[in-house]
């Protein structure tokens, strides 16, 4: 029998043999042959000076691009007669900026109200790729944005990852779902101010009406679900099922926290809970170095030159906010930049100039704007940087990025060029 | 002087009324023959000249062509031109303001077959422009306003016939559901609110179980025995809409669909015909192009009023502007009756002049596209229900 059975097996595999050859093989040339033919002309660029975004610089290479990816960049590259190389040896070229979060005019409602935790939110359909900052965004060089729903809840939900170019936002997506966003401080709790009893039954006639009402909903909903801790993911509820990934630190918190009270409540919470999560907005960010570094914790910091000193915060301050993206250079701290609701989504490059003339260095401006931001939002396989693979998404600028005098000449988005000043 | 005034006026206006309902009523014979017509079927057999129509009990029995005369009544329309009877699927006629039910954003229990009102002057407004089937719709201020029905219009309540019961189930992701006083009060809340429902129905939780309001329809939607009609405009709530039908794996309606076109690709590969909206008087070549580009795209349109927000005129108005765009007589003739009437399901009972179908058609003067031409005659069930005095 067992010398039967080895028979069989041999006849088997001429079988196969037989199969590959008579069949596989001429359908695989086929395949390769269909291939070349639909591949698009390579997109060639000959590049005086480019900046990687890891903070190398590369001198006197050419860039190839092919479907939107970057195929080629070095030094040895062969080129067809036929193909066209466009001359960039006296530019510079940087990659696409990256603005790791954004406040821009493209939906009409961020904030679904209807209750306080609602982490299922997420902005991705009901954002317009026609609206006008989108065309500002990626004028100014920003070709990636991140947008999540707006303060006004405590959990508002997941962040979306998009390119500012394209005709539906499902032709824009990098990345969706990525942060869930959480709020401390006021904001969640403004307009929920009629004490119960008076006042018109409104749909805000809730808690919390204040920091300590914040806190307290975060404390209940993360407790009810440690409290649940041997229930299957099956009788959970979809929200539930995502806090269960934010405790177990699949899903990283954005925690939006300016003031120092509400950056200490979010160390506090972390000891208490042990979540991953990223520092949003973090005016008083600088008054926590040691803690961030420790925690290796990034921040997501802006605009630079904002005006304090009303509210929360001391104006005696001032000097040291402007100076919070050297200070967490200094100590290693990953950050990348911002814009708030007063600041246009434009204006992110000069947020970076204005830090190197405060003492950052251009290369750590250059990675907070690129490869900083995209491991943040944790899409470093595909932007971030100028690298085989990636996505083509570049700048090309007529000197240093970092002179207020040097201006943007080109925009690649996926591997079209488009001038920003037409 | 003026007390005798005061008491003849309601008097007169009474008589006058009574004696319409009794002109319109015994207006028409049982059985009888309609002549010397071009009919425009809006069907297989195209444009027919030369043929008689036999309407027996309501219905169209037989098309005759040849010499053949059966010895019925007749009614010569020599000259004139007969289509059928426009169908509109997206309506408020009669009843706009008892279409909205307030209380809750998700009331879908709610059918809309108890709101019509016969005698209302809306009615009258909707047969004189050949309008005969109508889909009454619950208002777009509702997440999901309830079920729609599909009636024949009369002006005798006795005589409003009901096609098809339970139509569809509206749902609206319109601007109007999104109020700063409730909750949704997002685009992405609305798509979220109602899956949440929907998910809680489906696990059947006691809670739910409890609520008797806001079941049964969201139930039959989950069964799959009725079909979403959904208010989408703008290419944000379109999308939205698109990707609910996909979460849920169902397929459905648009309607509104201003913005269609920039998402015919999505629309097409998930074959979901849309309804649009009237033309737009402010961007009448934006709208127009917009309709046509679906249309090439090979989706299934119909046009409809949404009235009395608009005109019921609007509807000719529109199949001409789509017209001008370069779409044959036939095609743009078809968005307002048997492209709706299919995708409301009634096809096989209105919508196109054929054998078997009822004797739903309007006689116009001319050309229905040429709007000079005016109707003579609206049946409705092989009544006539408006008849143009000379």
């Amino acid at each position: 029998m067992p010398c039967l059975k080895g028979r069989t097996r041999l006849v088997k595999l001429k079988l196969i043999r037989r199969i590959l050859r008579q069949s596989l093989l001429p359908l695989l040339v086929l395949c390769l042959f269909v291939c070349v033919c639909h591949a698009q002309n390579p997109l060639v660029m000959k590049a005086g000076t480019v900046f990687i975004g890891n903070g190398n610089v590369l001198k006197d290479v050419y860039i190839v691009m092919q479907e939107g990816k970057i195929t080629y960049i070095g030094k040895e590259y062969t080129v067809n007669p036929e193909t066209e190389v466009i001359n960039l040896t006296d530019k510079v070229i940087t990659p696409g900026f990256i603005a790791a979060n954004a406040h821009m005019d493209v939906v009409k409602q961020t904030n679904e109200e209807g209750t306080e935790v609602t982490p299922q939110m997420n902005l991705l359909y009901s954002v317009d790729p026609r609206a006008k900052d989108f065309e500002k965004a990626w004028r100014g060089g920003i070709t990636c944005v991140y947008l999540a729903p707006g303060n006004l809840n405590v959990f508002s939900g997941s962040g979306t990852v998009l390119k500012t170019m394209g005709k539906t936002p499902q032709d824009m997506l990098v990345q969706n779902h990525v942060h869930l966003k959480m709020v401390l401080g006021r904001e969640p709790g403004q307009g929920n101010s009629y004490p119960s009893g008076f006042g018109p039954m409104l749909l805000r006639n809730r808690r919390p009406q204040n920091r300590m009402g914040v806190v307290f909903i975060i404390r209940y909903t993360l407790t009810d679900l440690q409290n649940k801790n041997g229930v299957p993911d099956s009788e959970l509820t979809p929200d539930e099922i995502l806090f269960r990934k934010v405790l177990q630190g699949e899903i990283p918190l954005r925690i939006r926290a300016k003031s120092y009270m509400d950056i200490k409540t979010a160390f506090r919470l972390m000891e208490e809970f042990g979540y991953r999560w990223i520092l949003e907005g973090g005016v008083d960010a600088y008054k926590y170095l040691d803690e961030l570094e420790e925690n290796d914790i990034p921040v997501i910091y802006g605009p630079v030159y904002q005006k304090i000193g009303r509210g929360d915060f001391n104006r005696e301050d001032e000097k040291y906010v402007a100076r919070t993206p050297v200070l967490l250079a200094e100590r290693g701290i990953r950050f990348a930049f911002q814009n708030n609701e007063e600041s246009p989504i434009s204006a992110l490059r000069d947020e970076a100039i204005y830090a190197v003339e405060l003492g950052l260095t251009k290369d750590k401006a250059l990675k907070a704007l690129t490869l900083d931001a995209a491991r943040i939002l944790g899409v470093e396989n595909r932007l971030g940087s100028v690298a085989k693979g990636k996505d083509a998404d570049l700048l090309v600028f007529d000197g240093d990025p970092f002179e207020p005098s040097s201006s943007l000449l080109n925009v690649i988005i996926d591997g079209k060029v488009f001038d920003p000043n037409k | 002087m003026k007390k005798w005034y005061r008491s003849a006026a309601p008097a007169a206006i009474i008589f006058v009324f009574f004696m319409g309902v009794c002109v319109f009523a015994g207006g028409s014979e049982e059985t009888y023959l309609i002549k010397g017509a071009k009919v425009y079927t809006s069907g297989e057999r195209g444009i027919l000249a030369d043929v008689a129509l036999l309407i027996e009990n309501g219905r169209i029995q037989k098309i005759i062509q040849g010499k053949e005369t059966p010895s019925v009544p007749v009614k010569d329309y020599s000259g004139k031109i007969i289509m059928p009877g426009l169908v509109d699927a997206h309506s408020y006629v009669s009843a706009y303001y008892r279409l909205l039910e307030n209380t809750e954003v998700i009331t879908s229990d709610m059918i809309t077959d108890a709101v019509f009102d016969a005698s209302n002057p809306e009615v009258e407004l909707a047969l004189r422009s050949g309008i005969t089937t109508v889909n009454l719709v619950p208002r777009n201020e509702s997440l999901v306003g309830g079920i729609s029905t599909v009636l024949k219009l009369s002006k005798d309540l006795a005589a409003v016939s009901v096609v098809k019961k339970q139509s569809f189930l509206k749902i609206s992701f319109n601007g109007e559901v999104i109020r700063s006083d409730r909750a949704p009060t997002s685009l992405m809340g609305a798509e979220k609110w109602l899956s949440q429902k929907m998910r809680a129905i489906k696990a059947g939780s006691e809670k739910e179980r409890e609520n008797i309001f806001q079941q049964n329809g969201l139930q039959s939607l989950l069964n799959g025995d009725i079909l979403p009609l959904i208010a989408a405009s703008s290419l944000t709530e379109i999308n939205t809409a698109l990707k609910w039908l996909e979460d849920w794996n169902m397929s459905g309606v648009i309607v509104g669909g201003e913005e269609a076109s920039l998402l015919s690709d999505l629309l097409k590969k998930k074959n979901v015909p849309v309804l649009l909206s009237p033309v737009l008087p402010i961007y009448p070549e934006k709208w127009a192009k917009n309709a046509a580009h679906l249309m090439k795209q090979g989706l299934t349109i119909g046009f409809v009023s949404h009235m009395p927000e608009a005109n019921p005129l609007s509807l000719r108005l529109s199949a001409l502007m789509l017209y001008h765009q370069g779409v044959s007589q036939e095609e743009a003739l078809k968005t307002i009756t048997c492209n709706p009437a299919r995708i409301l399901g009634v096809a096989d009972s209105v919508g196109s002049i054929e054998v078997g179908k009822d004797a739903d058609f309007v006689v116009f003067e001319g050309e229905p596209l040429d709007l000079r031409s005016r109707i003579i005659a609206v049946y409705v069930n092989g009544h006539a229900l408006f008849e143009r005095e000379n």
